[in-house]
């Protein structure tokens, strides 16, 4: 039976605020142990890694673990055998990802112990970052799609205990009423209420809004949580704009408003903080590596490929190199919370784009017919 | 003779530019549009004016050149061909400078491209080109008897060539497809590539700056879906079109019927390396060093680039990308690899390390130069990052690899040459336009088609009379 340090880690009193040499310390015993996990248990992965001359006994300290050889997110796609470092038989979920590139989605799968922890890390970010606990979800979008963006929240909605009739999809048929929609939350009696969506949903009843002079009030608590579809408002509405006219309108703070990072890769969103900070939970690490030459990182704040790894997963080595370009740095944000922060750049050109971005251009072009 | 810069140049570190409009010989310049170029010195400005009214006005009252002998064409377009063939011709140098800054392409590149439009203006290509596209000359001068009727190739008017920033002789190709069909030309520049047309057209004031050709040649410029761009396709009475599918698409809803437009991209192309490349050492190394050249030409940016390569028999195509692998470091070295984006390095990085979680072989420069990776998956080729990367299949046959042609392939290049024969009725069935030899790819071979068609003999009107 192995002793599990991130299990440890998971159940921290303070696990967003701890020092940062606290941080680097269990960052580097639970990514050591995973590592030498799936080193060992995922034959697929030890193959790999051995091409690269990387083996567990290379990673000795917290800088070490740019080491860690990362699995481009397409080879869960087309790998005839599944990749995973447990039993088939222990796998109890398989979530999918689609590609606009293949026909092939990419699946990743999980076993209990692995989707158990994931719910548990996603409950801590969002009651203890997100501050989201309690209240009535609005969905600005239809509730059965197959996005990330949309499985991943009903997810973690599940995770903090949000019972389904406190939840509500503004989006059926392809049809978005935003008068229908505004009587919805202005009707909700359960407190607060919360919207979640990509922007350009939050724009067009932004826009209705300010075009008929009303304002919907919502709540001191309320959360209004955006994810994906920002290439679409980027341009025509710059992110502290959005945030300007989404308060205004809505009758709440900006730092209500939140953005979230959705990683299906590794089973997480990333929610802002009150200072729209997106942080890196110590279970996880990204690292951001040299686009010339990945087995180099670069200095800390310079963009690069980023690899999202998960201590949590031991399923399959979730070490995702997805193609998206980004900066990482590491530190104590305004908030006091400590650890690496985030800011996502977008996607390498030619890596194939996937999942959610897509999928919301094709939601959008209906819903705007 | 008159030496017209069209930009100041101010030394080696400059990051804004000033780029002219050209409106029938007369250069106009202004701020209106900034469009910026990403270099390995960091970010480049280039300032040009927008397009007014009164520039609409003046090009569309601008008459073709129906008047020139075709010889009188010929002899302009040689003699700008041989200010562009010295490597010392002062604009030349100039565009060079700023090509680099613009396009990212390393400047020994520009120069090989500049060197291309060179020849591309020499006598023995136009002549040929006139007379495999034409058949006679003298259809464009005069009225030619044919069985019991005459006939002429009347200009259509105004060409309109929407330009793609990938390759540099694109310009000069289209530009002389318009003048000797004699018609006068309305150039748009593409944001890749700001710098060709404009000096090719200046270069012109210094042959002869009352020439027809040179009154009648406009250089112009529009952001994507500016409203001139309708007035301008409008104007036109023929259109070439050059560059990705969303261009050749947005250009073609707004062309209004009757308008003849010419499309030219976007495509992908392949080698197939026939088993007789195996017979000795030299003959696989002298194939390789060609093979190399047709990838890194123009970074892998052109159509007529090689993306896939498919080598014949058992084992050989482990030697071919052991070779190839040495030829590219030496043609690297001859023709390096321009400025790329973090996010274009980020793409093939991405394709090397997945390719080596599937088991393929890699091989690679030290950082992103160039990349042949040894696969069994044609499929996943569809999402390539080009940048000098190239997927390498070994099959039993070269017939075996036809299958793998569609209508996205626009040239296809066979090693050895006489197995052309045997493979081309099949290669061009399935949708390839070209099957060429390995190391002339990136060339427009004097007489040839270009992508199914013969672009002269659209440019004109064939009339008639008796």
């Amino acid at each position: 039976m192995v002793d599990w340090e991130c299990d440890k880690l998971l159940r921290n009193k303070a696990p967003f605020s701890m020092p940062l040499e606290q941080v680097k310390e269990w960052r580097f015993k639970v990514f050591k142990q995973i590592f030498e996990f799936h080193y060992k248990h995922c034959p697929l992965y030890t193959r790999y890694c051995d091409l690269y001359h990387v083996a567990p006994d290379d990673i000795r300290s917290y800088s070490d673990l740019n080491k860690i050889q990362p699995v481009p997110s397409d080879a869960f796609r087309d790998m005839d055998a599944p990749i995973i470092s447990v039993p088939a038989a222990n796998i109890v979920f398989k979530s999918t990802t689609s590609s606009t590139t293949s026909p092939k989605p990419v699946w990743f799968s999980m076993d209990k112990i692995s989707m158990d922890r994931t719910n548990f890390a996603n409950r801590r970010s969002f009651t203890e970052i997100l501050g989201l606990k309690d209240g009535f979800v609005f969905f600005l979008t239809p509730k059965d799609s197959d996005t990330g963006l949309v499985k991943g929240m009903q997810a973690t909605l599940r995770t903090i205990g949000l019972p389904p009739e406190n939840v509500d999809y503004l989006v059926a048929g392809g049809e978005f009423d935003v008068e229908q929609v505004i009587q919805k939350i202005s009707n909700c009696k359960t407190r607060p209420r919360h919207i979640y969506g990509p922007p350009f949903v939050f724009m067009r009843i932004v826009e209705y809004l300010e075009a008929n002079n009303k304002q919907i009030k919502l709540d001191p608590e309320s959360r209004l949580m955006t994810t994906g579809g920002w290439k679409r408002v980027q341009g025509e509405v710059p992110r502290e704009n959005f945030i300007e006219r989404v308060s205004k309108v809505f009758g709440v703070d900006g730092s209500q408003i939140r953005d979230n990072l959705g990683l299906t890769d590794i089973f997480t969103m990333l929610p802002e903080c009150e200072y729209h900070k997106k942080h890196v939970p110590p279970w996880f690490y990204i690292s951001v590596r040299n686009p010339e030459k990945t087995s180099e990182d670069v200095a800390e704040g310079e963009t690069g490929l980023l690899v999202y790894m998960s201590s949590i997963i031991q399923s399959y080595p979730a070490f995702c190199m997805t193609g998206d370009m980004g900066k990482v740095t590491e530190g104590t944000c305004e908030c006091g919370r400590t650890g690496q922060i985030i800011q996502h750049m977008g996607r390498a050109q030619g890596a194939g784009a996937r999942g959610c971005a897509i999928r919301l251009e094709e939601f959008m072009s209906k819903i705007q017919k | 003779m008159a030496k017209v810069n069209p930009v100041e140049l101010s030394g080696s570190h400059q990051t804004t530019f000033r780029l002219p409009l050209i409106i029938n010989s007369e250069k106009r310049f202004g701020q209106d549009i900034t469009t910026k170029s990403h270099t390995k010195d960091g970010e480049v400005s280039f300032h040009l004016p927008e397009i007014s009214d009164e520039d609409i006005k003046k090009i569309s009252v601008t008459p073709d050149v129906h008047e020139l002998s075709i010889k009188e064409i010929i002899d302009f377009y040689v003699k700008v061909g041989k200010l562009w063939g010295s490597r010392n011709y002062d604009l030349r140098k100039d565009a060079v400078l700023l090509a680099e800054r613009n396009s990212g392409y390393s400047s020994e590149m520009i120069e090989h491209a500049y060197d291309h439009i060179a020849g591309i203006f020499s006598k023995q290509f136009i002549s040929q080109t006139i007379k495999s596209e034409i058949q006679d000359e003298a259809f464009l001068d005069d009225w030619l008897k044919v069985d019991s009727i005459y006939v002429h190739a009347q200009p259509r008017g105004k060409v309109l060539h929407v330009l793609a920033g990938n390759a540099p002789p694109i310009s000069a190709i289209s530009m002389l497809r318009g003048s000797l069909t004699k018609n006068s030309n309305i150039i748009k520049m593409a944001s890749g590539d700001l710098v060709t047309s404009v000096y090719l057209a200046s270069s012109f004031l210094d042959v002869d700056q009352d020439h027809p050709i040179t009154k009648t040649t406009s250089v112009v410029y529009w952001p994507h879906g500016s409203l001139v761009e309708e007035k301008l396709i409008h104007e036109a009475n023929a259109i070439c079109v050059w560059g990705g599918k969303e261009v050749i698409e947005s250009t073609k809803a707004k062309t209004k019927p009757g308008t003849e437009l010419l499309e030219f991209g976007p495509r992908r192309s392949m080698q197939f390396i026939g088993r007789e490349a195996f017979e000795s050492k030299n003959v696989l190394s002298s194939v390789t060093d060609k093979a190399a050249h047709d990838l890194v030409l123009f970074d892998q940016e052109a159509c007529h680039s090689p993306q896939l390569a498919f080598v014949e028999g058992k084992g050989n195509a482990e030697k071919f990308c052991d070779s190839l692998s040495v030829s590219l470091v030496e043609e690297s070295k001859r023709l390096p690899k321009g400025f790329s984006r973090g996010d274009r390095h980020a793409a093939i990085s991405h394709e090397r390390i997945l390719a080596k979680f599937y088991g393929e072989k890699v091989y690679e420069s030290e950082k992103t130069e160039w990349t042949i990776i040894l696969s069994d998956k044609v499929q996943r080729t569809q999402r390539h990052p080009l940048g000098r990367v190239l997927y390498v299949f070994e099959i039993p046959d070269l017939k075996d690899a036809i299958h793998h042609i569609d209508k996205s392939v626009q040239t296809v290049a066979v090693f050895p040459e006489k197995r052309i024969v045997e493979l081309r009725d099949d290669i061009t069935k399935r949708g390839a336009d070209r099957v060429t030899i390995i190391g002339r790819m990136g060339y427009f071979a004097t007489g040839a088609p270009h992508e199914g068609i013969y672009p002269l003999s659209r440019l004109v009107r064939w009339v008639k009379s008796r």
